[in-house]
């Protein structure tokens, strides 16, 4: 299990008491399963391992800290039980079960899934073969295609939300940012994803983008797998505009037209797309498939970037060698 | 399947737009036929009740107050008053939800919570105003337009923080902690941009410009009945186009059923004079509902 939860400021409660009566059908729910060790603290959940009692699998319990919120229940609370009620998926962390406790605190039973793709990446000890990486990424894409069709962005995917299962499953986690898809007179907060993974309509402010904001992502952590090292890590805000358009090359209205109106678009400097032949160098193992299905993923102008329909059906992934299977990946541990 | 049959291989399996509806929360916790929401609300009438008699049971019967209190034949709430006083609290939710400017979803979706709670509980449980105050705190999160609870409470005379905020866990336990809604405006958006695709001239018209608007009206008044528990948005959107008029005030205006008509029967091809095809039949059912709760 993860250790790092997301950060959110809070104000400590004071004048908040708990006038509420504990209830009994919650307190049979405690009893179902049990907390056997304390593995992480953030600022608005503790996660413990535990065991469901009747089965005796592992499950983490995410214990969301109630009381100490002087606005009720916490938004990123709130937004990862909304979104995995509704999300069942081989490719997604699977909410077991919620319940409160003895102490009203609420808890959301979560599937046990003792690694993520961040902890894999960074192993030395583990060689990918390129089917290794065709695997991942299918499943990345997949659990993603589920969310996109229920309408629900992720808004935060990154190796370290890609968790990965005892049998080598990836599944897609932590949806404390998740959201629906926005009706086009809303307007949304361009100030998600984690930098590195930010694709360049959120970079230049956007407040209208879609579901292709985490297709970015997922050629970003595409290529990343590919060369075992992030593939556009900026320093900050300002660096990371440099370090994406000096690899893919400064986005004009020519090749996105509308661009040049978005809020942050100003004293662009301008640097020239790279060419095949460049992109090959920087690849330099993988083959032209996976090179497209990147450049796909990669694409500037929103409105042309492929879908997660477009990406799965891509002929990278029928084409030889076929993706390993989940249970023989690098970092599974098999007898 | 004996051996020498030669294995076909299945086709795959297509995930429709029902199939993923059929796997919300929306579909397995909250539809219900109009029978089991009947056995809900009495449940919880008789909860509510129990409740106020053990009350009066348990007052000390020196007080005066005690002998005039006969739990046998003090008057109780029913279970239609109950429903009344829901619908009653959810108008004021949608009133105060306007004060502070919240888009259409978080109304829909608070009233939605509030009906919700009281499928579970009874008025003499829980004072309706202050579950309305926490559906709509609730909501306004859920739903993306976070307001701060001292802004909350600021706005509505004699609130305090507490009242609103003890009640949000006991509120979404009542709802099995599934927090997602589905409205039928979305539908009816798509309903109103796919009429202008499939026909275009009348699609353009500022006839169809006004039967969505009054559709959406009639939506609007979709929130205040059972129909959210009993079709799906689809269904409902498509009721009340077809229930629409260009003029609200022209009796015989049925601009909604006729251009409805015409698109239904271009979309899935069936003829004008079969009535409502099948995809539409299933609508039928939520537009008598509509009709006969405008009368």
């Amino acid at each position: 299990m993860r250790l790092e939860l997301t950060h959110q400021n809070i104000t400590p409660n004071t004048d908040w008491t708990q006038t509420q009566q504990p209830l009994e059908h919650s307190q049979r729910m405690a009893d179902r399963y049990s907390k056997n060790k304390k593995v992480g603290e953030g600022t608005y959940a503790v996660v413990y391992l535990g065991t469901q009692l009747s089965t005796n699998r592992s499950i983490a319990i995410k214990e969301i800290k109630t009381e100490n919120f002087k606005d009720g229940l916490d938004m990123s609370a709130i937004r990862e039980m909304k979104y995995l009620q509704e999300l069942k998926h081989e490719n997604i962390i699977e909410l077991v079960d919620v319940f409160s406790d003895d102490s009203n605190n609420l808890n959301l039973v979560l599937e046990f899934l003792p690694s993520d793709l961040q902890h894999i990446i960074k192993d030395n000890t583990l060689t990918f073969k390129l089917p290794d990486v065709k695997s991942w990424t299918l499943m990345m894409l997949r659990g993603l295609h589920h969310c996109h069709r229920n309408g629900i962005l992720h808004r935060d995917l990154k190796p370290d939300n890609l968790l990965i299962s005892p049998n080598g499953n990836l599944k897609l986690a932590d949806f404390g940012l998740a959201r629906s898809l926005g009706t086009p007179d809303e307007n949304l907060t361009s100030n998600v994803v984690t930098r590195w993974y930010r694709a360049p309509e959120l970079l230049f402010g956007s407040r209208h983008y879609t579901e292709v904001v985490d297709l970015w992502a997922v050629g970003v952590i595409f290529a990343e797998l590919l060369l075992r090292t992030p593939y556009l890590p900026g320093k900050d805000d300002a660096d990371q505009v440099v370090v994406t358009f000096q690899a893919l090359g400064t986005p004009t209205e020519d090749i996105w037209p509308g661009v040049s109106s978005l809020p942050h678009y100003n004293n662009i400097e301008k640097f020239p797309p790279p060419s095949r032949g460049e992109l090959r160098n920087r690849f330099l193992a993988a083959p032209e498939s996976a090179l497209d299905l990147m450049c796909g993923l990669l694409i500037m102008d929103p409105n042309k970037r492929w879908d997660t329909t477009k990406s799965l059906m891509h002929h990278y992934f029928s084409e030889r060698p076929p993706p390993t299977s989940p249970e023989l990946l690098p970092g599974t541990k098999n007898p | 399947m004996t051996a020498d049959e030669p294995t076909i291989p299945k086709p795959p399996k297509r995930i429709t737009n029902d199939d993923l509806y059929r796997r919300s929360t929306q579909y397995r916790f909250w539809s219900f036929t109009t029978t089991e929401l009947q056995d809900l609300r009495t449940a919880s009438n008789r909860k509510g009740i129990q409740k106020v008699k053990d009350k009066i049971s348990a007052l000390d019967q020196t007080l005066p107050e005690a002998q005039v209190l006969n739990p046998e034949n003090f008057p109780m709430v029913s279970q239609e008053e109950e429903l009344s006083l829901v619908t009653f609290f959810a108008r004021k939710c949608v009133d105060l939800a306007n004060y502070f400017r919240l888009p259409a979803q978080v109304k829909a979706t608070a009233v939605s919570y509030l009906y919700k709670f009281f499928l579970h509980h009874s008025v003499m449980e829980f004072q309706p105003q202050y579950i309305m105050y926490t559906c709509l705190f609730l909501a306004a999160k859920t739903e993306n337009h976070f307001i701060g609870i001292r802004k909350f409470v600021e706005n509505i005379p004699k609130t305090t923080p507490e009242q609103v905020l003890q009640n949000e866990y006991l509120l979404l336990e009542t709802m099995k902690f599934s927090l997602a809604v589905h409205h039928p405006y979305q539908p009816l958006y798509g309903f109103y941009l796919d009429v202008q695709v499939l026909l275009p001239k009348l699609g353009k018209s500022q006839t169809w410009g006004y039967v969505y608007d009054n559709a959406r009206q009639l939506v609007h008044e979709s929130l205040f009945t059972d129909l959210k528990f009993c079709y799906t948005p689809p269904q409902i959107a498509l009721a009340c186009l077809w229930l629409s008029k260009e003029n609200t005030k022209d009796e015989n205006d049925h601009k909604g059923e006729l251009i409805l008509k015409r698109y239904l029967a271009k979309k899935f091809g069936v003829k004008k004079k079969k009535g409502p095809p099948n995809a539409a039949s299933s609508g039928t059912g939520a537009m008598e509902t509509i009709s006969r709760r405008r009368m």
